[in-house]
């Protein structure tokens, strides 16, 4: 599911060997539950990725196979609670880190939150590896209903607005 | 059944007026917007030097530059020093009174264009080397200076530069059939290829103070003159890459004598540069099939990172028939040969990388680049040059004649993720792919970056995929090798995405958002599809073969790869190509309603109201019978329970006239229409499941959606209750979007569902 871009126009770099060159993305999928009233999130990152992340907290930690499943999880949802952020009026809103599994390099991280009232229109801010790599790039799919839209973030734009409808 | 003939022309004939005076004005025209119109007026004419059918013409020409040059690697101040003499011969039936040449290091100088084609924006945050490197340092000085440009005579020729070109004006035209010989004398900075990214330059090591160089676009190159550009015209921007011309090469390569050099071509004086030792195993190799033999191992090299030699080589090379030249040269170089037997062919597979690059790079790059020479060669042509080499240079992934840059390198401690492995396997049969597309079959990659891109990928899968079944130990708990671009699922986010942010695949890769899908994943993709889905692998391999052998050593146009597609094959692909090529439509095929039904004497509502509208009264037609879907007010389930005819005695009585048993009439009738709200046609591949559990799988051909473009219906008759229809039951077409992919319509259960099932667990 997983795929590459080269986002051309806002690197600085003057040449770059774009050739097989590595990549750095993430992939968001949120899936919007009318019914129970809750997104349903699936956040694929490179396992090596969220490793070099993870590594700046604790240094003994080795994932796929976890050395400590508890811990790292609990790192991610930290990490998680700094960068991929849903807000209405400003206010964040809490979600649960269900779990994560690995397929080949990736890891699949799948995040549930549920609205008591359900606003029209939160905001997504994913800021993932955004610290460790410039060229990041963090695609968002939005699923609502039979509407679906995609959206490409990176540095110089970081969030984007989910419209909820009943 | 007397008046059945002229009763329905009547019929077509009320049919006809009622649509004629529909509106009773005139309706707006159209052009022809059919997804199957013939693609003409997207296609260049052909001529006499590309013909209709795809091939080369009978006028078709080409130029070729012959290059003689002495170079030399300054180590110690990071310059490369070259003199060059260049035989230029002209093919072409044109009077050539100017030469242009190809300054692609200029894009280094300080000063050049390339440096803002890109708008800048002020982002939040940065990284404090970026901080540096934006705002503090000096920019790179680079470029190419050029001493002299001379004729054979030594008499100076007067030049002009332009960005990354460079005329030569000639005081006599060179005229078609002669040569022309002249001379350039240059240097220029080497720059730091991990630093400031780009396809030559350096590796600086820290630890031991010494460089790995991986040289190339090093040398003032003669721009293609053809038939289609005249003179090539569209300077470096960086990220179109390169158009070249075919010549023979003799290279005399100066470096300091404790450096291993492997470069484009044979080398001419084995004896001359290496030592005793490294010689004999370099003779040895020659004749080794078994496994690489190492001609400097991990230990000598260490030996020699302290070295710095003040002495000095010169390594001599020479390559026939190649479109450039590149060369790799430093003392922390292991070399390990294996010969490997191509067709009737031996070739050398090479690799040189520096410790560094182990233990990853001893166990799969030889490997790597021996699958590779294999499957190309069997869904092309036997590779014709003598070696090919796979150089490790970190981030790099860059390709020239015989010899490419591989990134992949393990930590520190010699540990490293599948990532890094699949990546560096995949990134070398990539590269050393390229010999083929485009060194030999050479399109215009500045200007078409998916010629070589999205035909090397495409090849690059079917490679992996055979290296998984050669080296099962090398994808450990993996069935199949794990191809990041192939397969028709990979494409769909991209394909699904933002249209914003896509281009379609003939655009110019300076002008489009996203290369990597845009130029390799989507044409593998698509050439993928076209081979498991659309022609079959017999007639797509023949016809793939056929173009590559064609242009072998030539310059072939985007068109004369679609024409000899379709030209090889007998098989219209114009909507293909269309679609796939010239728009950013996706596929999204899905079923949208199943009616069951069963024919009655008596008419519903619905066709009373349709006889009225002509009307009709009953009586006056002749003896017909109903159709009755389960919408209809008359619809008795119980009736067409295993009834097709139901109580309909017309039918009956015509069956007993014509003497035709009723077990000769199916149970079941259903009428089935399938949507397609995506914008590209593909053959409509159904599963039908029946209540018996049976399965039945049905491609109808792409042309039924040529007069529906919307949506079609089709007819299904059966003995067995129909109970389920899946559209594009492997997932082989990329469909974008699933979730009218079924009938029952199925909540497919996502990833997510699927998870929280397991957790609950």
């Amino acid at each position: 599911m997983i795929f590459f871009l080269f986002l051309t126009f806002w690197l600085n770099d003057l040449v770059f060997a774009d050739h097989e060159h590595k990549f750095y993305v993430s992939t968001t999928s949120i899936e919007w539950k009318p019914t129970s009233k809750s997104l349903q999130i699936t956040t694929q990152l490179f396992t090596d990725d969220i490793q070099s992340i993870l590594s700046q907290h604790n240094q003994s930690i080795y994932l796929d196979p976890d050395s400590d499943t508890e811990v790292i999880n609990q790192l991610i949802i930290n990490y998680f609670k700094k960068t991929l952020i849903f807000t209405f009026d400003g206010i964040p809103i809490s979600y649960a880190f269900l779990g994560k599994e690995y397929v080949k390099d990736i890891t699949k991280c799948f995040i549930e939150l549920k609205f008591k009232e359900v606003p029209n229109k939160i905001k997504l801010s994913n800021e993932l590896f955004l610290s460790l790599f410039e060229d990041q790039q963090n695609i968002v799919h939005f699923k609502s209903l039979d509407q679906r839209k995609s959206y490409l973030l990176h540095k110089n734009k970081r969030s984007v607005l989910l419209t909820l409808k009943p | 059944m007397k008046n059945l003939k002229s009763q329905s022309s009547l019929l077509t004939l009320i049919l006809f007026f009622s649509l004629m005076f529909l509106n009773g004005q005139t309706q707006k025209g159209h052009s022809n917007n059919s997804k199957f119109k013939q693609l003409y007026d997207q296609f260049a004419d052909p001529n006499k030097y590309h013909n209709a059918s795809g091939s080369p013409g009978v006028e078709y020409f080409q130029q070729k530059v012959d290059y003689v040059m002495d170079l030399e690697l300054d180590d110690e101040n990071s310059r490369l020093y070259g003199e060059e003499i260049i035989t230029y011969t002209n093919n072409s039936p044109d009077r050539l009174p100017y030469l242009w040449i190809q300054l692609d290091q200029n894009i280094r100088k300080k000063d050049a264009p390339a440096l803002e084609k890109n708008g800048s924006s002020n982002s939040a945050t940065l990284r404090p080397s970026s901080f540096v490197s934006n705002y503090i340092n000096e920019p790179f000085d680079g470029g190419f200076i050029i001493d002299w440009v001379k004729d054979k005579d030594g008499n100076p020729l007067p030049y002009q530069i332009n960005q990354t070109m460079m005329r030569i004006d000639l005081t006599k035209a060179i005229e078609p059939g002669s040569s022309y010989v002249f001379q350039i004398k240059w240097w220029y900075n080497i720059n730091d290829h991990v630093e400031k990214r780009g396809r030559s330059g350096f590796e600086f090591f820290e630890e031991d103070g010494n460089k790995a160089y991986v040289i190339a676009q090093f040398f003032p190159r003669l721009c293609v003159y053809n038939d289609v550009e005249g003179w090539q015209n569209y300077q470096f921007w960086g990220n179109g890459e390169f158009a070249l011309e075919f010549g023979d090469y003799e290279v005399n390569i100066t470096v300091p004598s404790d450096h291993i050099v492997e470069a484009t071509g044979s080398l001419l004086n084995p004896k001359d540069v290496l030592n005793k030792e490294e010689y004999k195993r370099f003779i040895a190799s020659e004749n080794n099939f078994e496994e690489p033999i190492l001609i400097v191992n991990q230990e000598e090299a260490i030996a020699k990172e302290s070295l710095f030699s003040k002495k000095k080589n010169i390594w001599k090379y020479y390559a026939k028939n190649v479109r450039d030249f590149g060369f790799a040269s430093s003392r922390k170089f292991i070399w390990e040969r294996q010969a490997v037997q191509v067709g009737s062919q031996k070739v050398m597979a090479v690799s040189i990388y520096p410790k560094e690059g182990n233990p990853l790079w001893e166990e799969y790059s030889t490997k790597a680049v021996i699958q590779t020479l294999k499957t190309y060669s069997k869904f092309t042509f036997d590779y014709p040059y003598p070696k090919a080499v796979s150089v490790h240079a970190k981030n790099q992934g860059m390709e020239y004649p015989m010899i490419c840059w591989n990134y992949g390198r393990p930590d520190e401690n010699g540990n490293y993720s599948d990532r890094t492995k699949f990546g560096m396997i995949s990134v070398i049969i990539h590269e050393v792919g390229h010999n083929f597309f485009p060194m030999i079959v050479n399109s215009y990659e500045r200007q078409w970056g998916w010629m070589d891109e999205g035909l090397d990928t495409f090849v690059q899968y079917l490679t992996e995929q055979e290296f998984g079944e050669t080296y099962p130990e090398a994808i450990p708990g993996l069935s199949k090798y794990p191809s990041r671009r192939g397969n028709p699922q990979n494409i769909v986010p991209y394909m699904a995405g933002d249209q914003d942010f896509i281009s379609p695949i003939m655009s110019n890769p300076e002008n489009v958002y996203q290369l990597g899908p845009n130029a390799y994943a989507k044409p593998a993709t698509a050439l993928n599809i076209l081979r498991e889905t659309v022609m079959g692998r017999e007639a797509f391999d023949y016809a793939f073969k056929t173009y590559s052998k064609r242009w072998m050593f030539k310059h072939p146009t985007p068109e004369d790869f679609f024409r000899t597609m379709e030209d090889a094959s007998a098989i219209d692909l114009d909507w293909f190509w269309r679609g796939w090529f010239y728009t950013t439509d996706a596929v999204d095929i899905g079923v949208k309603k199943v009616n069951k039904y069963y024919y009655s004497d008596t008419p519903d509502e619905k066709a009373k109201a349709r006889l009225e509208s002509f009307g009709y009264n009953l009586e006056d037609l002749p003896e017909i019978v109903f159709k009755i879907d389960n919408n209809s007010e008359l619809y008795d389930p119980n009736v067409a329970v295993n009834n097709p005819i139901g109580n309909s005695k017309i039918i009956k009585d015509y069956l007993k006239q014509e003497q035709i048993t009723s077990d000769k009439v199916p149970n079941y009738f259903y009428e089935i229409e399938f949507e397609k709200p995506g914008g590209l046609v593909m053959p409509l591949i159904v599963e039908y499941s029946y209540a018996d559990g049976s399965k039945e799988r049905v491609t109808y051909p792409v042309q039924l959606w040529r007069k529906n473009d919307a949506s079609v219906k089709k007819i299904i008759t059966s003995n067995k209750e129909l109970i389920g229809v899946t559209i594009d039951p492997d997932q082989e077409t990329a469909d974008v979007n699933s979730d009218n992919n079924s009938w029952p319509k199925k909540e497919s259960t996502s990833d997510f569902d699927r998870f929280k099932e397991k957790i609950k667990g």
